[in-house]
């Protein structure tokens, strides 16, 4: 898949958390799931940016929830993956594997 | 918030999460954590809010300036210090520049609040015999003018009335103006009860009318509302009240009353008398060219009638505001704005060389950034935005310093002063001085910024990157800059130090210094006879008679005598005068001062009488006529043989000769226009006056003879109150204030200057020779002794010292000498002085490259070359 769009690293994490949040993806998992999973607190902005240009991309697509008492009224914003994000998280998994094979003996974790 | 659609998520988010950290970890906690949430979210998209808000035009151009603006500040925040000293020198020049701008601004470019004052012209008759320009038209002048200059819409007219005012509490002199009814009209005058003037009040003899002002209500009517109506005595002749002046007009120079400008039809065709002071207005957008040239082709026509009137004379029109300020203010200004800018510029010079010294810190910074493809031209604007953002945060520090400095000048200045300097109540800082801070910040920083900028552009990247201390070949050029700021630090503080300091002593030695008589232990009253009750010379020289025995009988008066005019007065007196057997010339007559004195004036003043007699009391009517002369008039005169037993005619009326029988020393009469003037005495017997002031030296304490002395008047002619009673020490002091005033801004001024100099050239030289350790090192290792080093150092130092002190000491002598045309001879070039100053650069020069040179010079070799 030489067409699919080239992926910064945390724009590859952030896809991969939308994709583990599965129909709960908005902001406030997404941001937690990178937290947890990755150990990394992104930054709310950064995040934001981050997914702006996702969705600029066309890699992601984002809609507009019911409102909530909890969240003082305010919706939620959703995400989801597009068919070409998928493609894209593929083709960057891929080059990381191909570039990867034969080196084990370096990149096995440590004892 | 950078993005309309985000503000509500992320609004949305902070509250979910807030609401589940508080079900875990506390209301408290979570509170805490959502305000520094907040907090953060603002500071960091506030930025990003703009920025966006720059790039939606279309083009990316502002978004840089902003981002590097952005990187300007973090950069600033890394050095605090620097950025600290910076601030501070920034501060400093730019207020001094912001608080001369504003007097600059309120006292000359528009000193009176008059509506419309652009579109005024101030119209004269102007000649050169006279010793200054003067604002003055003769009655039938002014009358053609009114009737044909079809050019003028508005026309207004005014003299001097100086009155003797009873009717009132107590009877007083006041300052008083004859106008003509367009007068307040046109100078933004009103009245608050009653009327102004009108043209009715024009006529001879239905012209007892006088508007009063506010002050004067106030002062001697108790703001009593009946008084509009009421009748008043002034100079025995009793006028009517009519209206009062609405608060805050006292135009011009504190006028107190003001009464229409009757001509009878004897003064209406006079032609040779020039004492009015005429305003006239130009149509909206009519031109002065316009305007003038038909005042010319006018004024031709009245060559025709009077050929003596306008003989010498050219009619001129002057923009109000420039010919209504005072003589020698805006050389004055000048020079404060000029020495405000050198502050700036030694500001700029220190602030330079401090950049320079943080470029060569960042060398490695922005060789990397050269190296990540950052253009030369980018480098550049980063870092002139960085000066710029200096200097724009240098801006409300330097309105504080402003601020601070006008208010010390508005509390230093008498009040008696104040109303005779026009626009001085408006000074204060107002948008006219912000934006010029503003502006002046922008030119500022290019001035500092640029040459760093540039210089700091060209850094070669390999040795940069790989040791930036080493690199030689971008050093080569650094040091080139760094000797051209040492020589600019020297060459700007010499001429700045040398002209304060000039203006300052002189103004200081004029203002304390011999005066040509002593004022201490004479008190003086200012006396007007008025012309009703003394219309004849033999009642006025009979008054000055039983004024003086009246007064010689006052115990603990040792001597007293009397004057037209005495020295320290704000007033002057001048007579034309011709000498016996010198052909006149009138195109340039000699006007020489005149007073007219009595018997022991000048011995009560101590003014010495060099050669001949003084008047004495056998010097009467009936006897020969008499005269003295001074020094300065028999110098510039009389030079041809000894002044005595000439004979000189005093004015133009009078044809009789007098022998000139003494020759006195020379007075100071007044700093600016008039000082050592060429004088002539007269016995008042011989010519009485209306004016008179009566001096008396005391035998202890001056001020205590006040009321004995007042009371002594009294007994002569109650209706004759004296005014602007004070001893000549006060009077002296108070005459003065504006040059003590002159010389202490100037002392200021270098003051600010040395420091900034000081630390500036400290600054400068260390660096200098801070930056040459390298090669010191080296020049030690290949053998060179500790003293070697010195000495060639020092040499270095001293011919870039040489350089910059002779540079500065053409600048210095050149405004020197243009300041010597300009101030009136206030300042006198004076060579101790100058060379006092150069030698005391020369020592800080060598201080300042002495004791790095000396510390660089105990280091060992090895230790200056690791570094």
């Amino acid at each position: 898949m030489p067409d699919a769009p080239y992926l910064g690293e945390l724009e590859h994490l952030v896809l991969l958390a939308i994709l583990r949040c599965g129909d709960d993806a908005y902001t406030v998992p997404i941001r937690r799931m990178l937290a947890e999973k990755s150990g990394r607190e992104i930054a709310r902005g950064a995040l934001y940016t981050s997914l702006d240009r996702l969705e600029a991309k066309g890699l992601v697509r984002s809609w507009l929830g019911d409102p909530t008492a909890v969240r003082g009224g305010r919706a939620r914003r959703y995400f989801a993956v597009t068919e070409v994000g998928v493609d894209a998280i593929r083709a960057a998994r891929a080059a990381m594997t191909t570039m990867a094979a034969g080196l084990e003996t370096v990149l096995e974790p440590r004892r | 918030m950078r993005d309309e659609r985000w503000r509500d998520v992320t609004l949305g988010d902070l509250g979910e999460e807030f609401a589940s950290l508080s079900a875990t970890s506390g209301r408290f906690r979570a509170r805490a954590w959502y305000w520094r949430q907040a907090i953060a979210i603002a500071a960091g998209t506030f930025g990003a809010g703009i920025s966006a808000f720059l790039r939606s035009p279309g083009d990316g151009f502002m978004t840089t300036w902003f981002h590097d603006a952005r990187i300007a500040v973090r950069s600033l925040r890394q050095r605090p210090l620097v950025a600290l000293i910076v601030l501070a020198t920034l501060a400093l020049g730019l207020g001094a520049n912001a608080a001369t701008f504003n007097m600059v601004d309120a006292l000359m470019l528009r000193p009176f609040p008059i509506p419309d004052v652009d579109r005024l012209v101030v119209i004269s008759e102007n000649s050169q015999a006279d010793p200054y320009p003067k604002e003055t038209v003769s009655n039938a002048a002014f009358l053609d003018f009114q009737r044909d200059a079809t050019g003028f819409p508005r026309i207004a007219a005014m003299g001097w009335w100086d009155v003797n005012m009873a009717g009132a509490d107590h009877p007083e002199r006041v300052g008083g103006q004859r106008v003509t009814p367009q007068f307040f009209s046109m100078l933004g005058g009103s009245a608050q009860a009653g009327r102004l003037l009108q043209d009715s009040d024009m006529v001879a003899g239905n012209d007892k009318q006088i508007v009063i002002s506010d002050g004067l209500w106030h002062r001697s009517f108790g703001a009593r509302r009946d008084v509009v109506g009421s009748q008043l005595l002034l100079d025995g002749v009793p006028h009517q009240i009519v209206g009062i002046a609405s608060p805050g007009f006292t135009y011009p120079d504190g006028t107190e009353l003001w009464g229409p400008l009757a001509l009878s039809q004897k003064d209406a065709a006079d032609r040779t008398d020039h004492y009015l002071t005429v305003v006239a207005e130009l149509p909206p957008g009519g031109t002065l060219d316009a305007a003038q040239s038909q005042l010319a082709s006018l004024y031709e026509r009245q060559r025709a009638i009077s050929a003596e009137g306008t003989r010498g004379r050219q009619v001129i029109a002057r923009p109000f505001s420039a010919a209504m300020i005072d003589i020698g203010m805006p050389q004055i200004l000048w020079l404060w704005q000029a020495a405000a800018v050198f502050v700036l510029l030694i500001a700029c010079t220190n602030v330079a060389s401090l950049l320079i010294a943080r470029a060569a810190e960042r060398q490695h910074e922005l060789a990397v950034r050269l190296a990540i493809g950052a253009g030369r031209a980018q480098i550049v604007r980063q870092l002139l935005i960085e000066s710029l953002v200096m200097a724009l945060a240098a801006v409300p520090l330097a309105l504080a310093v402003a601020f601070a400095a006008v208010q010390s000048l508005k509390s230093a200045m008498p009040p008696q002063l104040v109303k005779f300097v026009a626009g001085w109540t408006h000074l204060g800082i107002d948008t006219r001085v912000v934006l010029f801070t503003i502006a002046a910040a922008v030119a500022t920083s290019i001035v500092f910024g640029l040459l760093p900028a540039v210089q700091a552009s060209r850094t070669q990247l390999t040795a940069a990157i790989t040791d930036g201390s080493r690199s030689m070949s971008a050093g080569r050029a650094r040091s080139r800059l760094r000797r051209g700021l040492v020589i600019a630090e020297i060459a700007l503080a010499l001429p700045l130090l040398v002209v304060s300091a000039l203006s300052a002593v002189g103004a200081q030695r004029f203002a304390s210094g011999p005066q040509g008589y002593e004022p201490e232990g004479v008190i003086r009253f200012r006396l007007q006879l008025p012309e009703a009750q003394y219309q004849t010379p033999a009642a006025r020289a009979n008054y000055v008679e039983r004024l003086l025995e009246a007064g010689s009988a006052v115990p603990g008066v040792e001597q007293i005598g009397t004057s037209t005019i005495v020295p320290a007065l704000s007033s002057n007196s001048s007579r034309r005068i011709a000498i016996d057997g010198v052909a006149e010339n009138p195109d340039a007559p000699i006007i020489a001062s005149f007073r007219s004195i009595s018997a022991h004036y000048l011995e009560t003043l101590r003014i010495p009488v060099t050669s001949g007699r003084a008047i004495t009391s056998a010097d009467l009517a009936d006897t020969q006529r008499v005269a003295l002369v001074s020094e300065s008039f028999a110098r510039q005169y009389l030079s041809d043989g000894p002044p005595l037993g000439r004979r000189i005619r005093i004015g133009t009326t009078d044809q009789t000769w007098a022998t000139i029988v003494g020759v006195t020393g020379d007075v100071i009469d007044d700093w600016f226009a008039n000082r050592h003037s060429p004088t002539v005495f007269a016995p008042v017997s011989q010519v009485p006056s209306a004016t008179v002031t009566l001096v008396a030296r005391a035998k202890g304490d001056p001020a205590a003879l006040t009321d004995p002395l007042r009371a002594a008047i009294a007994s002569v002619d109650r209706s004759v109150p004296p005014y602007q009673v004070m001893t000549m020490t006060d009077a002296l002091h108070e005459r003065t204030t504006g040059l003590r005033f002159i010389a202490s801004l100037m002392a200021a001024f270098g003051i600010v200057a040395l420091v900034l100099a000081a630390f500036g050239i400290y600054g400068v030289m260390s660096h200098f020779v801070v930056a040459r350790r390298h090669e010191m090192g080296v020049r030690m290792a290949l053998g060179a002794t500790s003293s070697q080093i010195l000495k060639l150092t020092l040499k270095q130092a001293g011919w870039l010292t040489g350089i910059g002190l002779s540079l500065g000491l053409a600048i210095a002598i050149g405004l020197a000498r243009l300041m010597e045309s300009a101030l009136f001879g206030i300042v006198a070039l004076q060579p101790s002085l100058v060379a006092t100053i150069t030698l005391t650069l020369a020592v800080v020069g060598f201080l300042a490259s002495a004791l790095p040179a000396r510390h660089a010079a105990r280091v060992n070799a090895a230790g200056l070359l690791r570094r």
